[in-house]
């Protein structure tokens, strides 16, 4: 259970902190290339984060198990 | 002011909600028929996506990209209702062409500007001082590129023919030519003058027209969800029976359906007052506030519910999330958008909110103004 807890947070904070800087920043105005670089990397990555290596709704079933609820 | 000037003037402020604010059905129907067959019949999906000339050639044949211009200037003479059906109906199927970038915005600025229109394929973008302009969607296969430019307090139109501009290459999020485009000043100050609105209202009706084609895809990243879910079996059963993933598709319909209210409100204030409306500015906003967080939701619920196939190249759901992302950023952040709307609620204080949520605009503010 604290495999699953661990990874379920961090993958859903990783997909967070990318989110949070996309709605921070407007397209054509500062040019700052290598935070456009390092955010559209992890736009274009998040979806993986929450997937591989046990989706967050698998996880969220072996933490209901482990807390005894089924 | 007496009570009966006071309903009149409250009424007043509701009349665009009464007049019909649905675009007209045999171009939503046109649309429909032509962009499914688009969806049907068009190449796979790649890394990149590049114009489909042969998909504008239709466009123009019909009338469409040139759908909101006056007939006086070789356009069609729709208005916003209609524009914003093509806008969605064309990002729905993923259609790259530039008809927010083409007709609402750039034909409009040439004729906000009294300049020709040849019909031949424009962009738009606001170049700096310095007469450098980034990220500017489909420079590369534009005609010329209409420039609103900032001038020591005046607003300039310029309508640049591609080959007197310096071109750097790149793409955006969805790997659409997104070019950095550098003018010769000496173009620029050839501009037409044009009145200190059109610079605002320019932001707005780019805002406004992103929200319409982030929509327009948001519906069709549900019907693809949908389809996945019901499907795809896992577990000995369809995984639309997991109460689990049916949270995750619920809050899709739920931010696709709010996003479609504020986009919709939006386009019909804009529609029935041609764009004149006082309350655009919070009408705007509230579309592209809710587009914008509505697009984190649906992006990351659509990719969580398909799983790893969503983000494989032959698969449509990232031709549709990709332009989402990356148009949700232009003309403002969401977070320059949610901004606006604090400084609009804080400033129309306790009293006035939900004046300022119905009519678009705060009172006091108006009996400022006289």
């Amino acid at each position: 259970m604290p495999a699953a807890l661990v990874k379920l947070l961090g993958t859903t904070t990783e997909g967070d902190v990318a989110d949070f800087v996309d709605l921070l920043t407007a397209t054509g105005w500062v040019e700052d290339e290598e935070l456009y670089t390092l955010l559209h990397a992890a736009i274009l990555q998040r979806p993986g984060f929450t997937l591989r290596g046990g989706t967050n709704e698998i996880l969220r079933g072996v933490v209901a198990r482990g807390l005894g609820m089924r | 002011m007496s009570d009966a000037a006071e309903n009149d003037r409250r009424a007043a402020g509701f009349a665009h909600l009464a007049e019909p604010s649905t675009a007209d059905p045999d171009v939503v129907a046109m649309l429909t028929e032509l962009f499914e067959d688009y969806r049907a019949t068009r190449p796979a999906p790649g890394a990149t996506v590049d114009l489909d000339r042969g998909l504008w050639a239709r466009l123009e044949h019909l009338g469409l990209t040139r759908l909101t211009g006056s007939e006086a200037s070789g356009g069609s003479g729709a208005g916003w209702l209609e524009a914003a059906a093509l806008l969605g109906l064309s990002a729905a199927a993923g259609a790259p062409v530039p008809v927010a970038e083409h007709d609402v915005l750039g034909g409009w600025l040439l004729e906000a500007a009294q300049l020709p229109n040849d019909g031949g394929i424009r962009t738009v973008c606001r170049p700096d001082p310095s007469g450098v302009a980034l990220n500017v969607t489909w420079a590369r296969d534009a005609s010329r590129i209409v420039a609103l430019w900032e001038d020591r307090d005046e607003w300039r139109v310029a309508d640049v023919p591609l080959d007197r501009v310096g071109l750097e290459e790149g793409r955006n999020l969805a790997g659409e030519p997104s070019d950095t485009v550098e003018f010769d000043l000496l173009d620029l100050e050839d501009g037409v003058v044009v009145a200190h609105g059109i610079g605002e209202q320019f932001h707005h009706r780019g805002a406004l027209a992103r929200c319409a084609q982030v929509v327009g895809a948001m519906e069709r990243v549900l019907e693809v969800v949908l389809a996945h879910v019901r499907d795809r079996v896992q577990f000995g059963r369809p995984i639309g029976r997991f109460q689990a993933v049916q949270h995750l598709v619920s809050d899709i319909a739920a931010e696709t359906a709010l996003a479609r209210a504020a986009t919709d409100a939006a386009v019909a204030r804009a529609a029935a007052s041609d764009w004149q409306d006082r309350g655009m500015l919070f009408a705007v906003g509230v579309a592209k506030s809710c587009v914008g967080h509505g697009a984190s939701v649906v992006v990351r619920n659509a990719h969580q519910v398909l799983g790893a196939i969503g983000t494989t190249l032959e698969h449509e759901l990232h031709t549709l999330t990709k332009p989402m992302l990356a148009r949700r950023s232009e003309y403002g952040s969401v977070h320059e958008w949610d901004e606006t709307l604090t400084t609009l609620a804080t400033s129309a204080g306790r009293d006035r909110l939900w004046t300022l949520v119905t009519t678009g605009r705060a009172k006091s503010a108006d009996r400022a103004d006289r």
